[in-house]
């Protein structure tokens, strides 16, 4: 298709002027029928390299995605667009609900499907029947166990592509290493057509700031706030430290609207919450990683990180929610020795121990000893080497030992992050690429940058209506 | 005012009777008998299922509090008043529930209420893109259903704010500023219950409650005018009673509310028998409905072990059998409750 012809429908479905960089390149190769792995960072549109796609083609679109809320978020931008022929299905639906879908697959031309659906055989034969046209994974590092996010259920995606025809493939991702793109160009063992670019995010500044004790955390956490007014999410790695520090800083601040956000939290609370952010009703979230993948707020300033996350990818994709308008923005990490240790006590919930192993390998009832992640793995190690000849306790082991040790560095690859004394965009950047753009704005801490110095240009106020009647006129539009 | 000490009174009803759990289950509207009966049993009725999500770890905080303070004690694990706790009983919270009636549908109604005015609302200001503030499609699917056949937006939805106008109207200024704010439109987003709390310093299940009387009194306001709200009571969900007849379900209505046989029979002017047909009625249909206090345990042990030797024994012939010390009315009772659970038996 020629390129204005491109514009003309990104106009008409999106109602964008023009493609951001990278965006018509990946179409391209996409709509010539090619299997494409493509990168772009955080924040650049990679959702619309397949979306336009999937509305010029005849047939059906699926989409794989490693989050439930992630998709349905999608799926809400694009009703809301009025484009209309788009469906989730996930575990989410009940079996009437699902078949319901299943019924009308030739009506919907683009399906968010969680891997997990794409093992069930009852799913595959009414996918089977219909034209896909083209086949996508988002978050496609969730492929690689050298990615930060290893999901076993997307290791049998190669047979579902190949039970679906071979439709052309596209993997998308903003964290692939190229271990990784190389573990996903294995996995289907078929040949790419690679679009890598760079990942960097030049408007966005970075910094570290070490501190010795909490009491100092909350100071730092203080300043920050106290410049200005603006939105802020504030990452935390447990939902009570999330609440407790919301509190604290609804009291320092009583005239900012501060709200936390964690899985633990009613559905509704949490759209609620999630809504009140989107439109600036909120100043500043708290919030573990169950908010992040898949949020799309243009004018988010400011990321802190109360608790440092568990990989170099995760801190990429958690600051990735800032500035996707492109204007200046801060992703700030606060340090304190010793705060590695919850992570390395995360990941050691994440796998099973020997006694579990063992247990799990006797049929025990293990229903309220495992975490899901702990199940998930052992079902799938035993499934996979369950011809093996060797002794599959210690196959299991050695699998859970690789994991663990690529999980160990990963912490320590951030921590080395945090202790650098280079430009942290280098070094953020190095496993992905060799050179990083020009920053637009100030770089980072290394390289000069004070935060008590940050100067911030825009201001967004918002001032909640409390008295009903008021309110009632404005809602119809009455003044 | 705290929860716990909202609670105080509603525990001082069971006071040496039953245990506090008792008040959770009624609260949260457990589908049992015994609690059902309880409701009734100690005048809890309008709170039964006004907080269906309550959990027990905030309800035994509520409790302990109020053990705490030296309001309440357990003895033998029933609720005993001190006499402090006597003199917190006064009930300084006006709320207008009515949770026996309402319960089950103010959720739907509520989540339904908030989507139309939503929608409404963004329509209006030519905001076609919006995010529903609920994910559950069947409710959005009540709500376009209600756009076809009801066109709320004609003359920019002049209907549904005249509606809500008249509603918020019934309310005081504090309830209706409250009620206001966990309303979403095009302006804003409504605020959690927990966010209205930290804003105005109280209890997060206050807030809850309060927006459930004021839910509360808006739907007894609409179904006795539903002349005056042909848009916003489509909102109401249909109650699973429509297996009753119209006139039982109004007898059941003022039956649950309190009133006697006599009272209501003065009060609707029928006969005496045409109630206790209703009261047969709801006794055969509806499960949790209690004979109790139409037949003690004792009359109804000796009415089924009769019935149990022939089913098909004539009416006259079974109260000759129990020497006429039984009325017509119980054995009818008796034989309604056995067909009721034969059926679900039956039904698996
Ligand atoms: N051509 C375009 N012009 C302007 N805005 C665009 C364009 N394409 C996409 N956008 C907007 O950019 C934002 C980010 O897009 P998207 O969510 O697809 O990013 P992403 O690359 O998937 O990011 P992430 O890695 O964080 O998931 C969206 O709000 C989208 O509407
Ligand atoms: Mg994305
Ligand atoms: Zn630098």
């Amino acid at each position: 298709m020629v390129e204005h012809q491109l514009e003309h429908y990104l106009k008409k479905y999106f109602g964008f002027e023009t493609f951001k960089v990278g965006q018509q390149s990946i179409i391209e190769s996409v709509l010539a029928g090619h299997n494409t792995l493509a990168t772009l960072p955080t924040g650049s549109g990679k959702s619309i390299t397949y979306q336009l796609p999937a509305l010029l083609s005849a047939g059906i679109t699926i989409v794989v995605s490693p989050l439930l809320s992630l998709m349905i978020d999608q799926v809400k931008v694009l009703k809301a667009k009025g484009i209309k022929r788009v469906a989730t299905l996930t575990s989410l639906h009940n079996s009437h609900q699902k078949q319901r879908i299943l019924n009308h697959l030739s009506n919907v031309q683009l399906l968010y499907c969680s891997p997990e659906m794409l093992q069930q055989s009852h799913v595959m034969n009414y996918l089977k029947q219909q034209h896909v046209n083209y086949f996508v994974i988002d978050e496609a590092h969730c492929l690689s166990q050298w990615g930060h996010e290893f999901r076993t259920d997307y290791l049998k995606l190669n047979t579902v592509h190949r039970e679906l025809g071979q439709p052309p493939l596209l993997a998308l991702s903003a964290t692939a290493t190229d271990e990784v793109q190389q573990d996903i160009v294995n996995h289907f063992n078929l040949s790419f057509e690679k679009i890598i670019y760079p990942i960097d995010r030049p408007n966005i500044t970075l910094s570290v700031r070490n501190v010795e004790t909490v009491e100092e955390k909350h100071r730092q956490l203080t300043k920050l706030l106290e410049k200005k007014r603006m939105p802020t999410m504030i990452y935390f790695s447990s939902r009570m430290k999330s609440e407790s520090v919301c509190y604290m800083l609804q009291q320092q601040f009583p005239d900012r609207s501060i709200a936390f956000y964690h899985g633990g939290m009613e559905s509704e609370d949490r759209l609620l919450i999630q809504q009140q952010f989107m439109y600036d009703q909120l100043d500043v979230i708290c919030c573990t990683s169950a908010f992040g993948m898949g949020v799309d707020k243009a004018n988010i300033r400011l990321v802190i990180h109360y608790h440092m996350p568990s990989d170099l990818e995760s801190y990429i994709q958690e600051i990735g929610r800032a500035g996707r308008d492109g204007r200046p923005s801060l992703a700030c990490l606060l340090y304190q020795r010793g705060d590695e240790s919850l992570p390395f006590h995360l990941i050691g919930q994440e796998l099973p121990d020997d006694e579990m192993i063992s247990a799990f390998l006797q049929a025990e009832d293990l229903s309220d000893k495992l975490t899901e992640t702990q199940e998930r793995f052992l079902a799938f190690q035993a499934e996979k080497n369950r011809y093996s000849s060797n002794d599959l306790f210690h196959i299991i082991q050695q699998v859970r030992d690789q994991r663990l040790a690529v999980k160990k560095d990963s912490i320590i690859g951030l921590l080395k992050w945090i202790h650098t004394d280079q430009c942290r965009r280098q070094v953020l950047y190095k496993k992905f690429q060799e050179e990083v753009k020009t920053p637009e704005y100030d770089c980072c801490d290394q390289c000069g940058f004070r935060v008590d110095d940050w100067e911030l240009p825009n201001d967004v106020s918002f001032s909640l209506e409390v008295n009903w009647e008021k309110r009632l006129n404005e809602l119809f539009n009455k003044r | 005012m705290s929860f716990s000490r909202w609670l105080l009174p509603r525990l001082k009803q069971v006071e040496g009777e039953r245990t506090p759990r008792s008040v959770l289950h009624i609260l949260r509207g457990k589908k049992s008998a015994q609690t059902f009966q309880d409701s009734r049993l100690f005048h809890l009725a309008d709170f039964y299922h006004v907080l269906p999500r309550l959990s027990v770890d905030a309800f035994d905080q509520a409790i302990n509090q109020l053990k705490k303070d030296g309001l309440i004690e357990e003895q033998d694990s029933l609720v005993v008043m001190t006499e402090l706790g006597e003199h917190f009983c006064q009930d300084h919270w006006q709320l207008e529930l009515n949770g026996m009636d309402y319960g089950a549908i103010t959720r739907p109604f509520y989540i339904r209420l908030q989507l139309l005015i939503q929608s409404v609302s963004n329509l209006i200001h030519n905001q076609t893109q919006f995010f529903p503030i609920t994910d559950d499609e069947s409710v959005q699917a009540s709500i376009k259903k209600i756009f076809n056949d009801y066109n709320p937006l004609a003359q920019n939805g002049e209907v549904l704010y005249d509606e809500l106008n008249r509603l918020f109207r019934l309310l005081n200024e504090n309830d209706a500023n409250l009620m206001m704010l966990t309303i979403s439109g095009s302006d804003q987003i409504g605020l959690s219950y927990q966010q209205i709390a930290e804003k105005w310093q109280m209890d997060p299940i206050m807030i809850e409650l309060s927006v459930q009387s004021v839910l509360h009194q808006w739907l007894g306001y609409i179904t006795s005018n539903p002349n005056s709200f042909n848009l916003i009571k489509q909102l109401i969900p249909k109650q699973d009673e429509n297996r009753l007849t119209e006139s039982a379900l109004l007898t059941k209505h003022m039956y649950n509310r309190g009133m006697s046989i006599d009272q209501i029979v003065e009060k609707r002017r029928l006969k005496p028998s045409t109630i206790e047909d209703h009261i047969v009625e709801l006794a055969m249909k509806e499960i949790l409905f209690s004979i109790r206090k139409f037949v003690s345990l004792e009359d109804e042990k000796r009415i089924r072990y009769v019935l149990e030797e022939d089913m098909t024994k004539r009416l006259k012939r079974i109260k000759e059998q129990l020497d006429g010390q039984v009325s017509y009315f119980q054995i009818r009772l008796v034989i309604a409750r056995l067909g009721q659970e034969k059926e679900a038996i039956s039904n698996g």
